[in-house]
C-alpha cells in the first residue's frame, strides 16, 4: 500500500503580484514571508510523521517549500510534479497582457481539459506525466510530495472522474492525502490546511 | 456573494464501532465519539456560523450539540443519512439469504436501486440536492450530517463515479468544506480530521 502525501507550495511572490506562474523558473518567484510562515506551520505538523521518501518538484516555490520542512533530508526533484505549463503567457500579469494573450486565457478557460496555450500543456497533459510519475513509486511506502495546485488536481482527477478542472480550491501548504493499492485508491483527505489556523483567514 | 459551507459527519455511534448497517435508524454516540465531538468542538471554538443545521438524527444531533453548545441547531430530516429500509441495524454477517440478495442488487446499481423501503443513490441526492436549494446565498453555515450525505454533495458537484466505488473517505467528525455562489460550487476542502490527530495517536 502507497499512502501518498500531496503538498502544495507556500504562498509565493508572483502569485502575490497575480502574475501567471506556470513553469517560469525564475528565482524572483520565491516565497513570500507569509510563505514561509505557512511552511513552518507544515514542517511542525509533519513532525511525528515518517516518510520514505521526499519528492519534489524542481520549480523554486516547491523547492523552498520542501527544503523548509525537510532541511536536513534528501529531496529528490522530478520536473514530472512541475505546474502545467503555461510557456509564454507566464511571468505576466494581466495588466500586462496583449489582447491576444488575454483571448488567448479566455480560450484555454473554456475547456481546461482540452485547450492548451502554444508550446504549453493542457490538464490532461499534466495529467499523463503525473501518472507516469506515479508508475515509478514504490508499490508500499509513505511518500510526500511537493507540488502545486494544478498537478494535485490532476492527481485527483485521475482517481475521481471528474468534468471540469476548476472543481477544488486548493490553499498554499495543503496536504491531500491518498493511498493506493493494486485495485482500489482511497481519497483520503483533501486541502487539510489545519496547520495554517489564524493566519490563513 | 458566496456561503461558505461546512459539511460535519457525526461522531462514531456504536453501530459504527460494531459495523451495523445505520441508515436513518438512531443509534447513540460512543465514548470514542463523544471525545471525537469534543475534539471538535476545540476546532470550532474560533471559527462563527451565521447558520447551524443538523439532521434530526440522533447521531448528528448529539454531535451539533456538543460541538457546538450555544449554537441553536436547525434541523432538517433532509440532511438525513441514505435510507437502507429493511436491513437496518443489521451487521453484514447478519444478513439472511434475501436480505443478501437485496444488498447485492442494490450494490449492481446503488443509483438506480434500492433495499426494500429504502433510498436509491438518486432520491438521496435529490433530496440534499432540495436542501442546498434552500441555503442563504451567504455566510458562513456548518451543516452536520452524514458520510452517504456529504459523499452524496460531493458527487453532486463532481459527477457520480462510473463504477459507484466509494473511494473518498468520510471519518467521523471529518470536515468538508465548501464555497458556493450563484454560478459556482468550489470544494474547499475534503474530510479534514486534523482535529482527531491526539485523539488518534492516543
Amino acid at each position: 500500500m502507497l499512502n501518498l502525501y500531496l503538498i502544495r507550495h507556500g504562498e509565493s511572490k508572483w502569485s502575490v503580484q497575480g502574475r501567471t506562474q506556470g513553469q517560469h523558473p525564475s528565482k524572483e518567484n520565491g516565497l513570500t514571508e507569509l510563505g514561509k510562515r505557512q511552511a513552518k506551520a507544515l514542517k511542525t505538523k509533519l513532525e511525528l510523521e515518517a516518510f520514505d521518501v521526499i519528492y519534489s518538484s524542481d520549480l523554486p516555490r516547491a523547492l523552498e517549500t520542501a527544503s523548509l520542512c525537510f532541511p536536513d533530508i534528501k529531496i529528490q526533484q522530478d520536473e514530472r510534479l512541475r505546474e502545467i505549463d503555461r510557456a509564454d503567457l507566464a511571468a505576466k500579469t494581466h495588466e500586462e497582457r496583449s489582447l491576444e494573450e488575454r483571448k488567448l486565457i479566455a480560450f484555454i478557460k473554456e475547456n481546461r481539459f482540452l485547450n492548451r496555450p502554444p508550446k504549453g500543456e493542457n490538464f490532461q497533459d499534466v495529467m499523463l506525466r503525473v501518472e507516469d510519475w506515479l508508475k515509478d513509486l514504490p508499490e508500499s511506502a509513505k511518500v510526500i510530495v511537493f507540488t502545486h495546485g494544478g498537478v494535485i488536481r490532476s492527481a485527483l482527477a485521475l482517481f475521481i472522474e471528474f468534468k471540469h478542472a476548476r472543481y477544488f480550491d486548493l490553499d498554499n501548504t495543503g496536504i491531500t492525502e491518498l493511498k493506493l493499492s493494486k485495485d482500489k485508491t482511497r481519497v483520503l483527505r483533501v486541502n487539510d490546511c489545519a496547520h495554517l489556523g489564524a493566519f490563513n483567514a | 456573494m458566496s456561503l461558505e459551507l461546512w459539511l460535519i459527519r457525526h461522531g462514531q455511534t456504536t453501530w459504527n464501532a460494531e459495523g451495523r448497517i445505520q441508515g436513518q435508524t438512531n443509534s447513540q454516540l460512543s465514548e470514542l465519539g463523544v471525545q471525537q465531538a469534543k475534539c471538535l468542538a476545540e476546532r470550532l471554538a474560533g471559527e462563527s456560523f451565521d447558520f447551524t443545521f443538523s439532521s434530526d438524527s440522533d447521531r448528528a444531533r448529539h454531535t451539533g450539540e456538543l460541538a457546538l453548545p450555544k449554537a441553536e441547531l436547525q434541523f432538517d430530516e433532509r440532511l438525513r443519512e441514505i435510507s437502507f429500509g429493511l436491513i437496518e441495524g443489521k451487521t453484514h454477517a447478519e444478513l439472511n439469504e434475501e436480505e443478501q440478495a437485496w444488498f447485492e442488487h442494490y450494490k449492481q446499481d446503488p443509483y438506480k436501486h434500492s433495499i426494500p423501503q429504502g433510498e436509491s443513490w438518486k432520491q438521496h441526492i435529490e433530496r440534499l440536492a432540495a436542501w442546498m436549494q434552500d441555503l442563504p446565498s451567504s455566510g458562513r453555515a456548518v451543516a452536520f450530517s452524514h458520510g452517504g450525505s456529504i459523499r452524496a454533495v460531493i458527487f453532486s458537484i463532481l459527477g457520480y463515479p462510473k463504477n459507484y466505488e466509494w473511494n473518498m473517505s468520510f471519518e467521523n467528525t471529518g470536515i468538508t468544506r465548501l464555497r458556493i455562489t450563484e454560478t459556482s460550487k468550489l470544494i474547499l476542502s475534503v474530510n479534514d480530521s486534523a482535529h482527531l490527530e491526539t485523539l488518534k495517536r492516543g
